[in-house]
Parts: structure tokens; sequence; C-alpha cells
């Protein structure tokens, strides 16, 4: 438990009355900030422990540097979760990382992602301001949405110091089934046949031409899930792989090779990741702002001008 | 009074030439598509809270994307302030025209364009009405979630700009929840595609909710889901608030989600008795209306478990509605709730705070204290599930002074939200109504840099002047007399 807020702050100002600039940086768990060199880094490893936790409230407050799996131990001992998923790379990625990049995990098609989770948080922009924004209530529309804004802003806006976020109940128990299907067009036919009947779907991937599904739910539902049904049983630790890149996939898959995750939503390949319509993303080079003179790539760089005038925030990997 | 533009305290607007402004939109649209005297403009005064009205310089009801684009290109060259307007149900004066701009109203873009219903996703024009993407849906069996209590009449459009909530929102979110994809035109007239798959800063979520100071949203994506197979609908009656507060606690500690858990006091649940004879408890002093959704089985286990939950709790009596039509019978009377209570005043005002559940009993206490001090009735009935409060104040216009009283009322209780952990508004919206709670809310420092991110979309501030976020200048003048009145 250490709040280096005011340091982090003062470190910001430094930085911006001296014209240097600074990559924020957590515990650098993503492939491709492992890559950064020299920049000065905003560092929130530091910035971390759980500020409140009230179980009845459903919402966890906690600095930014907290690790995932922390987290995830606190919420279990309540039973309760995030229902989020995000990527725990190397099982050292923090909740602050995770926010920053915004990718949320096979349970989000079902669940709700980053964004969803997210209802309030406090940040230093690059005038070197601690500001609050959203809350720890379940609705809150006082404002302009900072707190989700900052989803997937990759430390181009700002530093995330705390985060409020929505927590759900922990399911009883999961099971995963697997079945052959031809294509993805069929599977995403027969999981909306499931979730129509009510099943409680939580994952569903696609690769090699099997479909492997994840339900979550009590045991008595899960029963009814695998008598109708029927299905492989796999192991549940298939989707926490998954979400570390660890699946024999991302070490030696060919460059063509594609894992679609949430329903069909997210292609991976050995190298990259795209979100539906949404531009390629490799993974030995992270998130990109959107290039060129495109009118959304013009409002990007307005957004980010807003919140950080002097441009002292730069992305990790381009450092 | 809710505050009316006020150039001393918020933007000053420049003089605007109307008839350089007529020809300019007379080029560019239908002459139907244009309306411009006093008589046409009169419908358009006020949105869904009617203590601020206005008359726009003219209206525009456009039919089409370039439409949209060619009125905003107008607008700008001559710099001439835009207020977007759906169908006017709003409740936070968000809508109230601008009496030196043009009030679009994008009431005639109301087609569902496209639904797919294997990706369950629909494109819809704004105009389209909440409930009618829910009716064209459920021939597929689906539906969209959100369900804000004037989903009959509001649109979508609407429901974007203030991101509305309803009485689902605990398990299935707000609008900003159940929305992939918008279209915005800029006030330089560009169409901006702007996707939840976009790399980048999400804003998409910075644009729900933003009130019409970004842009004018012209298309939407919106996420469907299947209508539960099962759906249990509880009434349970508590003799003490205290009681039924904890309830709602105890549920969430159980594990239960509710799919919807509204709570009324004996004001509104008598008054929703009388109106809608829904078989409610007229002897409780507060009741709960509780929802699960889901699959049989899970449905059957939760409800047995919720059963329990309330009886420990303190409930004194407890219904389950038997099928259908009692169910609907369950929810008319909650609906019906607020015209049921305004039948007792001539008119009401309705808050909308949100408070995290453990201070719902503190807080409803607190509106009792100071309702008994101002001699002012409220009426309480909200969604409990996730803390949204709507205290109706009741009270009648046509005495003097009667107004500023409900609105000096409404004031505190939203301040005691702030004070609770809350905010101002859970789903209505900041508007022109509560413009001065947001420097109660907000420093000067979080406010400048909502109104830098609003310049990043709207460089000029044409876009919905004088809402949502306060000047400087107005956040001084509030805070010194809300210090001078504690002093």
């Amino acid at each position: 438990m250490t709040d280096l807020s005011a340091q982090l702050q003062e470190q910001v100002r430094e930085a911006r009355a001296a014209g240097r600039s600074l990559a924020i940086c957590t515990n650098r768990s993503k492939p491709w900030v492992a890559l950064a060199s020299k920049t000065d880094v905003l560092s929130l490893a530091g910035h971390r422990g759980v500020i409140s936790y009230d179980p009845t409230e459903l919402v966890i407050t906690v600095r930014a540097g907290t690790s995932l799996a922390e987290i995830d131990a606190m919420l279990a001992e309540q039973g309760q979760m995030l229902a989020m998923e995000a990527p725990d790379f190397n099982g050292k990625s923090s909740i602050g990382g995770a926010v920053a990049l915004g990718w949320a995990g096979s349970r989000s098609t079902f669940a709700g992602g980053v964004r969803d989770a997210v209802l309030g948080l406090r940040m230093i922009n690059g005038l070197g301001e601690d500001l609050q924004f959203g809350g720890r209530v379940m609705k809150n529309v006082a404002g302009f949405d900072v707190s989700r804004l900052m989803v997937g802003s990759s430390g181009r806006l700002g530093g995330i110091l705390e985060l409020s976020l929505k927590v759900i109940p922990r399911p009883e128990q999961e099971i995963t089934l697997q079945w052959s299907y031809p294509h993805l067009a069929e599977t995403q036919v027969a999981t909306a046949s499931w979730t129509a009947l009510g099943y409680p779907l939580s994952g569903a991937s696609f690769y090699d031409g099997l479909l492997k599904a994840r339900f979550s739910g009590s045991a008595a539902m899960l029963a009814e899930v695998t008598a109708r049904l029927g299905g492989e049983s796999v192991d549940n630790d298939y989707w926490r792989q998954l979400q570390r890149l660890e699946l024999p996939l991302f070490h030696h898959g060919w460059g063509d090779d594609k894992l679609f995750d949430c329903n069909g939503e997210v292609c991976w390949t050995a190298h990259n990741r795209c979100r539906g319509a949404g531009p390629v993303v490799g993974l030995a080079e992270g998130p990109q702002a959107e290039a060129g003179a495109s009118a959304v790539a013009g409002l990007q760089a307005r957004v980010a001008a807003a919140f950080d005038p002097a441009a002292v925030f730069q992305s990790p990997r381009a450092a | 009074m809710t505050e009316m533009f006020n150039p001393a305290l918020d933007e000053a607007l420049p003089p605007i030439d109307r008839q350089l402004l007529i020809a300019g939109l007379q080029a560019v649209l239908p002459d139907q598509a244009l309306l411009l005297q006093a008589e046409q403009l009169r419908p358009f005064e006020c949105d869904g809270l009617p203590t601020a009205r206005a008359l726009p310089l003219l209206t525009v009801l456009p039919d089409t994307i370039e439409q949209v684009q060619a009125v905003l290109r107008v607008c700008r060259d001559l710099q001439v302030p835009v207020v977007t307007r759906g169908a006017g149900t709003g409740l936070s004066c968000g809508a109230t025209p601008c009496e030196s701009g043009v009030l679009l109203v994008l009431s005639r873009m109301d087609a569902v364009l496209e639904l797919d219903p294997v990706a369950r996703v629909a494109r819809v024009e704004p105009g389209v009405r909440n409930l009618a993407i829910s009716e064209v849906a459920a021939e597929h069996g689906l539906y969209y979630a959100p369900d804000p209590s004037s989903q009959l009449a509001c649109s979508i459009g609407g429901n974007i700009a203030e991101n509305a909530g309803g009485v689902h929102c605990l398990k299935y979110g707000l609008t900003v929840n159940n929305v992939l994809a918008v279209r915005l035109v800029t006030m330089r007239g560009e169409l901006l595609e702007i996707a939840i798959d976009d790399v980048g800063p999400d804003l998409l979520a910075a644009c729900i909710g933003s009130e019409g100071l970004f842009g004018v949203v012209v298309e939407i994506t919106v996420k469907l889901l299947p209508l539960p197979p099962r759906v249990e609908t509880l009434l349970v009656a508590f003799d003490s608030i205290a009681d039924c507060s904890r309830a709602v606690a105890a549920t969430i500690a159980a594990g239960i989600i509710p799919a919807g858990m509204e709570m009324m006091d004996q004001m509104s649940l008598r008054a929703a008795e009388d109106f809608a004879q829904a078989g409610y408890p007229r002897d409780a002093t507060a009741m709960l209306l509780v929802e699960l959704d889901g699959h049989g089985t899970e449905v059957d286990a939760d409800t047995a478990r919720l059963k329990q939950v309330m009886l420990e709790a303190g409930a004194s009596e407890l219904k389950q509605a038997r099928d259908a039509a009692e169910r609907e019978l369950f929810w008319k009377g909650r609906k019906s709730a607020f015209p049921a209570v305004a039948k007792l005043q001539p008119d009401y005002y309705c808050m909308d705070g949100t408070i995290p559940r453990a201070a719902i009993g503190e807080v409803l206490q607190f509106i009792a204290e100071r309702s008994a001090h101002y001699q002012m009735q409220v009426a309480n009935v909200f969604h409990a599930g996730d803390g949204n409060l709507h205290p109706l104040i009741l009270f009648d216009a046509a005495a003097p002074g009667a107004l500023a009283v409900a609105e000096q009322l409404g004031a505190e209780i939203l301040e005691k939200c702030l004070a609770a952990g809350g905010t101002i508004t859970g789903e209505h919206g900041v508007g022109r109504e509560k413009i001065n709670q947001m420097a109660v809310q907000f420093s000067d420092a979080e406010l400048d840099q909502f109104r830098r991110l609003k310049q990043a979309f709207d460089p000029d501030g044409l876009l919905n002047p004088g809402k949502t976020i306060p000047t400087l200048k107005r956040c001084q003048e509030y805070r010194s007399i809300r210090g001078a009145d504690r002093d």
C-alpha cells in the first residue's frame, strides 16, 4: 500500500517545465513495452494497493499499480471477480496498464469489457493536475465520460492513479466444452441458439476447426448444459493461457493461422490481434494512434492535446 | 428557477443576422425542413423539464445525413449556435433551445436501417424511438436493454446524448454499455465513424452522454440481447424504510444480481395503487419490486434464495407474480407512479441523484427532514438496485414562490447525494438544470479539462452553449452564494 500521487504529480510538472517527455509504465508486462529504451519513465509500479472494497456495493477502488492477480485474489475471497478478464501478460500485469490498453478477454462479449467495468478514476493530465472523474456508483452521467475515454488511451492522455471498478458475483462453477465445426459462422449460429435458451455462455473461441465454449453458473445449470449439448470436456485453464498469450499458437503458429476469440469478435494470430472492423495491432509494436489525415486521426490528436497540451506523455513503445 | 441563459455568467453569444441564416439554410434544405414562424416554433420551446423555455431563431427538420452536414456547415460559417433535439423527453433542460441559435430536430430520421439477428446488432437512425427498436427485434427473440421510463416516446439519439438508463441498468448497463458504434457529424460538417473496435482512447464512450456538446449523432449501431426465457417478479412489503434498504444490500451480498430492483415509499405506492390497482400492499411503509431473469434453472434457484433474503431482512409480505399478466400489472403500478403521484399536486419536480446502496436509508431520512422543513411533500420511487434516486418534489407552481422552494429543496438533495459519495445525476444528465451543482461536484481543474475536451470536438463552442459545463464565472458566483447560505 503506497500512495505516490504527490511525487508522480511533481514529476510530470518538472518534465513539462523542462520540456522533457515521459513514458508511462507500470510493470512493463506488455510484449512491446519490454522493448522500451531510454526516455524518462513515469512509473506507476510502486503506486499500489486497494483503497476500498465493499462487496455489497459491487465496487473496488484500487491504485493503478496494483496487479490483476492481487485484485482477483481479494475479490475471490468475497465470491466476486472483475468481469473483464483482461490479459495478464507474464502474470504480472497491473490494473492501470490493463485499462490503458483496454483489451478485454474472452468473457467480455458476454459480461462486458474493460470500459464496462470502469466506474470512475483519478488521473494526472499533462499539466500535472490531479483530476477525478466518474465515481463509485453504477450510474453517473455528470460531466463528460473521461473515465471511459481513458480506456485504450495507452498512456497518451495521462497517468491513471486510481480506478473504481464494477465487480460481479463469481460463478459457482465453470466448464469448458468443445465441438468440431467447419467454419466460424456456424459456431456463431450455435452460440446464438444457446444464449437464446438462457445458457450462461462466458467464452467462445474457434481455432483449427474446434469451437471451445465456456459456461459459468450453478452446478445444476451446468449439469443441464452438459446433458443437453454434449461436447468434449476441456480444461478451463485454456482461457487463462489464451489471455496470457501462452497457447501454442503464439509460440509457433504460422503467420496466417487465426484464432477467433469472443465469439468471433477478436481475431488473434501469432503476431497480432484485431477486434471487429478495427485495425490490426502487432504484438511487437503495440497499439498505434490512428495514422494519417483521416478525420478520426485529427480528432484523436486534438483530444490528446486537450489533456496534454505540451505532449509530455510519449508512448512507451515509441520511446 | 432553472436559470435561463445569462450572458453575464454563461458564454456570451454574438448577435446573429437571422435573414442571412435563413437564406443560407434555404439553399441547402427543402422548404418543409425549415420552420420559421413563432407558432411553429412554440412546440419546441422546452423539453420534458418545462422550467426553462425559449424560442429558437428557427427550427430545422432534416431527413438525411447530408442535410445535417449542410446545416452544420452553414451554422459554422455564420457562427450560429446549434441545439440538437430528439423527441424532447429529456428531464434536464438539455434540449431547451438557444434564443440566438438553430434548433436541429432529428425526429424525421427514424428508420431502422438494418438488423442482424445472429450478430445481434441493429443499425438505426437517431429519431427511432427506444421501444421501436425492441419491437422490431422481438420477431427475432431479441430486445434493446436500456429502458428509460419514457421509452415509448424517447428517441435513441436522445438516449445517446444523455446516456439514458432505466430499470434494468444494474444487470444490463446504461446506453454506453449497449452501443457499438455511432456516426457523428462535427460542427465542421465532417462525418466521423466512431466504433468500439477503434484503437486509441474510447471516443465512443466519451460521445455517449456528451449532451449534444460534441457533435450530432446521425446513425447508431446498438447491441441486442436475447429475450430471457424465464422472468420472475416479486413484490415485497416492509414496515420500515431501514429494513427495505437493508434488504437491497443483502440481496447483492447474497450474490444475486436482479434484472430490476425498484423501491417505492408509502406515498408513491399508495398513489400507484390508487391509479393502477396493481395489487400493491397499501399498508406497507416501503415496497420493493424485484425482477429476476435468465434460464429457468438459475432463476428458480435465485428466486428461492431471494425470498429467504427478504424474509431475513424483515419483509412483512411477499408476493410472486403468478403469470405474465400479473407481472405486467406489478410493473404497470411502477411505471404509472410518476403520473399517479403527479395527481396529488398540480406539479412535480423529479430529481436524479445516485448514491452508494449503503447510504439509501440515510439519504431518505435526510429527504424526509428537509421535506418537513420546507413543508413540501416528496415521494420516492427509484432504482434501488443501483442506488439511483428519483425523489419527486410535489408543489403547486401557481403558488407564489413554490417553484423556487422546490428547486432549493432539489439542490439540497443533490448536494446530499454528493456528500454521501454519489453523484448529482445518474441518468437524466446535467443540461441546464444542474449546471450550478457541477461546480460542487467538480474542481476548477476538472471543469477546465471538460472545456478543453469539448473544444477538441467543437472549437468554436457552437453546440448546445450554456449547458452541462458551467463557466468559471458561474462556478465562482454559485460557490460564493452557496458559501454565504451556509454561513
